[in-house]
């Protein structure tokens, strides 16, 4: 990470770097990527990260040290409010930190702030967060400039996470070539990597059970994963190595430990077996997208693997299990939200999308309606299919499959007006095709940007891995990451071209 | 002599070499899903006014109008395809964990949090105990259907005294 090296060199202060990344903030606040941050707060905790920098030995503190990191806003924080996207949550003060960022916390990060979501995280676009829908900043020009944020001599970078098909803003840090940034957020249904994709970032969803789900406030309890978004392959390995681990507090976390990941300098996929899935080649996946697909699985024959193309015979089910166990298990834990023991409750809702709560309740009913309950016929018949889906993927890989590269989604971002034609719940049937089954199999998924589109959006590839083999994907992600060479987000370019336009 | 002649075949050979490494044939060029036939579901059952009050009382969030309610028609449509298939002989995945085992702490007493900080997030509470709004009292029931209505109705049925 070489803004590490840099705070490490003295060359830049944690305060200085924090207050460009506020100045960003300020700047592209209408891509309304953050919740809320607290510049008073993040002042504090950057002195007292150049304080450790003064009085500690460099070796002793992590490389986190100083970094400004973003959180979604469904990790619950004792000092800053959680408010999930939801005005049920609004002004919510946890009286706990959740885990996952305790540890970034206690590695030295800058909390900058807590970063935008759908509601609950039920959705794939971050357009139904009570605070309003976020903006891709590949295709946004920004409106109101304050011209005097925009003449940074830096561009820092610090992406805020979220479902969003336009997701995150980000500041961007350029010394020279260099930049560096990185953002918690979680994955259900492919909610790290479908906004990473749509964003050209690097999305990682860890193997279910690897990191704590202690203080993430659950969507759905048995797919649930935190996810780390970052900008380069080597920051999704230092922050995986970091907040791995079993949790006391989460009882799903696997009772194992882990070797830290340090990925080689000289990276190679020679034999390695690389699995196309041609149930991957759903309805409506865009021309270029396959046109990636098929570029990629050249580029890892002719750099030494082994390519076959695989069958996962369930795939087609997937997003209709996918569906039925997310409706039932939002149900259930949406039920805790009764403005009794804490925030406001679903009567003081606005414009709750109640419509996967009541799917869930009917799909669970278990009164004797007819001959067969709606718990057999819905419920356990999708727990079933979820075993098959689950199966598809350890037949492949007992077969010598590595790792699968798959699609990570239909196309690029699509337009905000065709987006919200439809109702959030048929956006995620269509959109969450092929991050999904991932999360039903609980298996772990990388999407690497590959190209740009003919609209200039970014397209993203994913590679899925086996349980807990995370060293293996990383390894492979980054070797796509030093082939492909995707050009980054140039924020300055950004800003400037909104100036021009306003001008 | 012969080693020469090789050489100059050498970019040829290349440039096979490389073709027949070319996979893109792996990667379909056509979508591979089945379409399922309406024919193969079971028939579409409509969203009764009975089962929108029903759920109306469990959930305290009404539906609002007639778009709601076709929106959980869709959705239970949809999630019909999964009563085809056939799962004979198949048991239920709960977690994906299910190879894993559960760690168990020792049973020790350990310091929980203190009851101030649990409460504090409450609206109201008396003597340390949450408040609940008053209960039993009924839902007024919806005196008519939404069919036909389009706005948006985000008033709540239920009566609560202050």
């Amino acid at each position: 990470m070489l803004v590490a090296a840099l705070l490490r060199s003295k060359e830049l202060s944690s305060i200085e770097l924090c207050q460009l990344c506020l100045e960003r903030i300020e700047a592209t606040k209408e891509l309304n990527q953050y919740i809320c941050y607290y510049p008073h707060r993040i002042e504090k905790l950057a002195k007292k990260a150049d304080d450790n920098f003064k009085k500690k030995n460099p070796e002793e503190l992590s490389p986190l040290n100083g970094i400004p990191v973003a959180v979604k806003d469904n990790f619950c924080t004792q000092e800053i409010p959680t408010s999930c996207g939801s005005r049920m949550l609004h002004g919510y003060r946890s009286p706990y930190t959740a885990t996952v960022v305790n540890k970034l916390l206690n590695h030295g990060a800058i909390l900058m702030g807590k970063t935008n979501l759908d509601e609950f995280a039920m959705g794939c676009g971050t357009v139904d967060s009570f605070y309003g829908p976020t903006r891709n900043p590949w295709k946004y020009k920004i409106r109101n400039m304050d011209s005097k944020n925009s003449k940074s001599s830096r561009n820092l970078l610090n992406c805020s996470d979220n479902d969003c098909y336009v997701a995150k803003t980000r500041e961007h840090l350029n010394s020279d070539d260099k930049d560096w940034y990185i953002t918690g957020g979680s994955d259900t249904g492919g909610s790290t990597r479908n906004p990473a994709a749509l964003c050209g970032v690097v999305g990682l969803k860890p193997t279910y059970g690897r990191l704590s789900r202690y203080g993430l406030i659950p969507l759905v309890n048995s797919m649930d994963v935190p996810g780390i978004i970052t900008r380069k392959v080597d920051d999704a390995v230092l922050l995986l190595n970091i907040l791995s681990g079993r949790d006391q507090f989460d009882s799903t976390t696997v009772n194992r430990l882990y070797d830290s990941i340090t990925l080689p300098k000289h990276l190679s996929v020679k034999g390695l077996h690389i699995g196309i899935p041609k149930e991957y080649h759903a309805p409506g996946l865009s021309e270029e997208t396959v046109q990636c697909w098929q570029r990629v699985a050249d580029m890892f024959a002719d750099g030494g693997a082994q390519v076959s193309q695989v069958s996962l015979p369930h795939t087609q089910l997937s997003i209709v299990c996918y569906h039925i166990l997310n409706s039932c298990e939002v149900a259930s834990n949406m039920a805790r939200y009764d403005g009794i023991e804490y925030a406001l409750g679903f009567l003081s809702s606005h414009k709750f999308n109640a419509s996967v709560f009541f799917s869930g309740t009917v799909l669970m009913e278990e009164e004797n309606l007819e001959a067969l309950r709606n718990y057999d016929k819905y419920f356990i018949q999708a727990l079933k299919i979820r075993r098959l889906i689950a199966d598809d993927f350890d037949k492949v890989f007992s077969q010598g499959i590595d790792m699968l590269l798959t699609p990570t989604l239909l196309g690029d971002a699509p337009h905000y007006d065709w987006f919200s034609q439809a109702d959030n719940r048929t956006r995620t049937q269509e959109q969450d095709v092929f991050t999904q089954p991932v999360n039903m199999a609980g298996v772990p998924a990388i999407t690497m940007p590959t190209a740009l589109s003919s609209n200039h959006l970014p397209i993203g590839l994913q590679l899925i891995g086996q349980m807990f083999k995370e060293n293996t994907l990383l390894l492979t992600a980054k070797w796509m990451e030093e082939q492909l060479q995707f050009p980054d987000l140039n924020m300055k370019t950004f800003l400037h071209s909104s100036e021009q336009e306003n001008n | 002599m012969f080693k020469s002649k090789l050489s100059n075949f050498s970019p040829l050979i290349h440039m096979w070499r490389n073709s027949a490494r070319c996979k893109a044939s792996l990667v379909p060029t056509e979508p591979t899903w089945q379409l399922v036939e309406e024919s193969e579901l079971p028939p579409e059952k409509e969203v009764s006014d009975s089962l929108v009050n029903h759920l109306e009382r469990l959930a305290l969030v009404d539906f609002g109008n007639q778009e709601a309610v076709d929106r959980l028609g869709a959705a239970i449509r949809f999630a019909d395809q999964v009563t085809a298939i056939n799962t004979e002989g198949v048991t239920p995945m709960y977690t994906v964990l299910e190879k894993e085992s559960l760690y168990l702490r020792p049973d020790v007493v350990e310091k929980t949090k203190d009851r101030a900080v649990v409460i504090e997030n409450a609206a109201k509470t008396e003597d340390d105990y949450f408040v609940a709004p008053p209960g039993n009292i009924p839902l007024k029931p919806r005196g008519s259907s939404y069919k036909g209505s389009n706005k948006a109705n985000t008033e709540m049925n239920t009566e609560q005294q202050s």
